[in-house]
């Protein structure tokens, strides 16, 4: 392996090593806004967490919720115009990403922080084959021949389990199926060895069988490697399977966070006990499945208070009004909402 | 391994697809074989030509076709024939050359205006639309016209004239191809804008601008023969369909083979070069099947 070192995060990466209780990423009170809407409605507001170095960290919530929009503004891949970053910051180990330049933030992208998609079926491009692409992302951070970049990328195909990887290197895109495809993808995230891997849905897309196989393989890399992920799903089955911490977000505020395990056995927030209550299981049932009244409302009728209030079954005048605070229900559990700890409030609330 | 990959399966590929489906389409492989012989003949012109084309021959003014002329002679005594054969080249790199401008200009045009957007994106668009609103025609007669009567002239002023087609193109298929999930995959791993417009962006944006050249190739032809009509293109005694077509109509009625083979050769390779455009735009699009 005389490619080894060269393939390595460059040496002030390494050296910075955070203590064990700093977190790897820190993002403090994001906040981003789309032109156009009304004033005071950020499609993600004040959204604030933490990632230790290892860890995953699933966020949740449904369709629009800012959950993407989060994910995109920590890769800088927002769409500026219209989406702008009004306020917060993002520390890996103490660098914000926020105050870094355009070229500095290329240069962090595919290096320390990767990202896979939702789509494995239109996220690579069809005119190149599968070598060229994952060489491509090597070539662009790491300083190796293009023989080296070709030897890591048929090293990186073994690695998420493609059979004859030195045939589907020349492969073109087309000639794979979508779960192929996404193992591809998570070649090409990984080549550089990133620190963080944030994947948007990465198993959306693709059929249930599939999934479980692509998730047990990303989670086996990040054994491997050690590094961190932040996954954004709607799918609290592949939460429950691969969290170790939860951020439950609704219409662009992180509603309630803490590890999985706090989540799923005292969820606090009204909303992610509905979130609960809705999920189809096993066996049987008595009555209809669970849901949520109502929609999110649209920008312009998002109340001043808890933005959940509209649909709340708790819901009282306050909670239209004022927004709640993040109440701490243990150092590691908190939610959003005037009525946290529940235990405290209304005893058979759930 | 724990993990069996069961997902793989396997799928034509996609150049031989669209070969396939190109070959199915038999006007578009008569298109096709037009093009090529029209090639062919503008390759080996000087070579098989039977008379000299340019040296004028007073012994044989205006015959009518006959096996000896086959296309018949001209005013000068020329044989039509030679004549066609030689322009064959004048016409055919008219069109070439004509579009090769077009792409040149028009394309890197189109692609900083879709990729950039803002500012350089609206005053490219407004450049381009305000050459549009000025007709194809009427365009590259007021360039030719300016730059000087002469072939390459001629060329200059068509290509300038078909590059607006191109700008508008090009910027419309690099916006769709933009949007594409692997642009932004592109950018996640890092690749610079320079790199992922060359790579990413182009390459995929590249189809429907070729069959807009192989359509614009005809468009240029006739441009070019008009043009040499006009006394613009091809000037005496070097032939081209255009400029024969231009003596011709003095003699519509004594000597209509003057006109009648240059016309038909004009109206010929447009058509081939149509059909071929058609044909080109049906395979590589992927929704017909």
């Amino acid at each position: 392996m005389t490619n080894e070192s060269a393939l390595r995060p460059s040496g002030a990466n390494v050296t910075v090593a955070p203590a064990a209780s700093q977190p790897l990423l820190r993002v403090e009170n994001l906040s981003v806004r789309f032109d156009g809407a009304p004033p005071g409605i950020n499609v993600v507001d004040d959204v604030s967490f933490t990632l230790a170095k290892g860890k995953t960290l699933c966020i949740v919530g449904e369709s629009g919720c800012g959950k993407s929009v989060t994910a995109l503004a920590l890769m800088g891949l927002l769409p500026t115009p219209p989406a702008r970053i009004v306020q917060g910051a993002a520390y890996v180990g103490d660098q914000n990403l926020f105050s870094l330049s355009e070229r500095e933030r290329a240069d962090f992208r595919g290096n320390r922080t990767a990202m896979i998609f939702q789509e494995p079926m239109t996220s690579l491009n069809p005119a190149f084959t599968i070598g060229d692409q994952i060489a491509e992302g090597i070539l662009r951070h790491k300083n190796v021949s293009k023989a080296q970049a070709w030897e890591r990328a048929l090293e990186m195909l073994r690695r998420v389990r493609i059979p004859a990887p030195e045939k589907r290197l020349r492969a073109y895109p087309h000639e794979l199926s979508g779960g192929m495809r996404q193992r591809v993808m998570i070649a090409m995230a990984l080549a550089n060895e990133p620190q963080i891997l944030i994947a948007d849905e990465p198993t959306t897309a693709l059929d249930v069988t599939i999934q479980a196989q692509i998730l047990s393989l990303v989670r086996r890399l990040q054994e491997e490697s050690g590094m961190s992920m932040i996954l954004i799903t709607h799918d609290l089955g592949v939460v429950a399977e691969v969290a170790d911490e939860v951020a439950v977000m609704y219409a662009g505020r992180i509603v309630e966070s803490g590890s999985v395990d706090a989540i799923f056995e005292d969820p606090q927030h009204p909303y992610t006990i509905g979130l609960m209550g809705s999920v189809p299981s096993l066996g049987r049932r008595q009555g209809r499945l669970a849901t949520i009244r109502g929609s999110v409302p649209p920008a312009e009728l998002m109340p001043k208070g808890c933005r959940f209030s509209p649909r709340c079954p708790f819901a009282e005048s306050r909670c239209a009004s004022e927004p709640p605070p993040l109440t701490e229900i243990t150092p590691a559990h908190s939610a959003r909402c005037w009525y946290a700890p529940l235990e405290q409030h209304r005893g058979a609330a759930a | 391994m724990t993990l069996a990959v069961t997902d793989e399966i396997a799928l034509p590929k996609k150049r031989n697809r669209v070969l396939a489906k190109f070959m199915k389409n038999r006007a578009a492989v008569f298109g096709a074989g037009i093009v090529l012989f029209f090639v062919l003949v503008a390759i080996v012109a000087p070579l098989v030509a039977p008379f000299d084309p340019i040296k004028p021959s007073f012994s044989t003014i205006r015959k009518a076709p006959s096996l000896l002329y086959w296309f018949g002679t001209d005013e000068l005594g020329r044989d039509v024939f030679s004549r066609m054969l030689l322009g064959t080249r004048a016409s055919l790199s008219a069109g070439v050359i004509s579009v090769g401008i077009a792409i040149i200009l028009g394309v890197p045009f189109g692609l900083v205006a879709g990729y950039f957007g803002g500012w350089l994106d609206a005053s490219i668009s407004r450049a381009t639309e305000a050459l549009l609103s000025i007709p194809f025609l009427i365009l590259a007669i007021a360039l030719a016209a300016f730059l000087g009567p002469s072939l390459t002239n001629a060329m200059i002023a068509i290509g300038l004239s078909a590059m607006p087609i191109f700008i508008r193109l090009t910027r419309g298929q690099v916006l769709s191809v933009k949007a594409e999930d692997y642009v932004e995959g592109a950018r996640a791993i890092g690749l610079p804008d320079f790199w992922i417009m060359l790579r990413y962006v182009l390459p995929n944006a590249l189809p429907p601008i070729l069959v807009q050249a192989t359509l614009t190739i005809a468009s240029a032809i006739i441009a070019e023969a008009s043009l040499s009509f006009l006394g613009l293109g091809q000037q005496p005694p070097n032939p081209s369909w255009g400029s024969m077509l231009n003596t011709a109509k003095n003699f519509m009625s004594q000597a209509p083979w003057m006109s009648i083979f240059p016309g038909s050769a004009i109206f010929l390779v447009v058509l081939g070069f149509n059909l071929f455009g058609d044909g080109l735009r049906d395979a590589l699009d992927p929704r017909e099947n």
